[in-house]
């Protein structure tokens, strides 16, 4: 079971705060809602991991895909306070040298609009 | 990562054998598998035992890879999973009979420089290798039979 919010802020900053397994059918359950959120549109997204306590490579993909929508039309997207063992799994991946995570809303807020 | 891996049903040392299980060879089935993980497998370590973060992502990623690229033809067939318990050790085996596939064989993951040519193709078995101590496959009767162990 997984789910997501999203909080607007100002300077074009959404939030998308993900709970739950990051796995297939995880990723499955939120796939297209998730993409309209963080990748529809040109903005600076926050995905808060802070409640993601299982990720899998499709949910690696997840973030990827969208992390490179918003490249290709001027937005930015980091990462947020993810749990311990979902961060090895991003470094693992080499992902963290490619989308920056923040540990606090703050850091990744500012640096999501310097981006 | 060696390749000297003594099979579950034959080693003296193994303390006691966790249910085996069966699944068919569709990603739905993969509830099953997080099922298992949390009732029989669980209660062999403590609740927030890392190797049990290992174990999900692990077989999880394995057993993706089998649905998705094992079946060419999409023929209906079980994948097989046995565990046992050692001391110092747990151990997991694999069966299914899809194409022949040594993931052991696939290239090795290339990390991309920019975020433009970041592709998560073959990722998944880049965590198999960094989360397994251990691991070793041989085909046998027309299965494929991955053996991945996990110290404790």
């Amino acid at each position: 079971m997984v789910e997501f919010s999203v909080n607007h802020f100002d300077n074009d900053i959404v939030e998308v705060k993900i709970n739950g397994r990051l796995d297939i059918q995880g990723v499955g359950s939120i796939e297209t809602a998730f993409t309209v959120q963080a990748a529809g549109q040109k903005s600076k997204v926050i995905v808060d991991l802070s409640g993601v306590d299982f990720m899998s490579s499709i949910g690696i993909r997840l973030l990827v895909t969208a992390s490179k929508a918003q490249l290709s039309r001027g937005g930015s997207l980091v990462l947020l306070s993810p749990q311990p063992l979902v961060r090895e799994i991003i470094v693992v991946s080499g992902i963290d040298m490619l989308i920056p995570i923040y540990d606090t809303f703050d850091d990744a807020s500012k640096h999501a609009v310097a981006m | 990562m060696s390749s000297e891996i003594t099979k579950c049903s034959a080693d003296s040392d193994k303390l006691k054998e966790s249910p085996c299980l069966f699944l068919n060879n569709n990603l739905d089935e993969l509830v099953l598998l997080n099922q298992w993980l949390e009732t029989d497998i669980s209660q062999l370590f403590e609740k927030s035992d890392k190797i049990l973060f290992k174990i999900d992502l692990v077989l999880t990623e394995l057993l993706s890879n089998i649905v998705n690229y094992g079946y060419l033809d999409k023929t209906k067939s079980e994948i097989f999973i046995r565990c046992c318990v050692f001391q110092d050790a747990i151990q997991f085996e694999i069966e299914d009979y899809g194409i022949e596939f040594n993931p052991l064989s696939a290239p090795e993951h290339i990390f991309p420089q920019t975020l433009e040519q970041a592709k998560v193709g073959g990722l998944g078995l880049h965590l198999v290798r960094n989360y397994v101590d251990k691991c070793s496959y041989v085909r046998e009767q027309k299965k494929n039979i991955f053996t991945i162990v996990f110290f404790r």
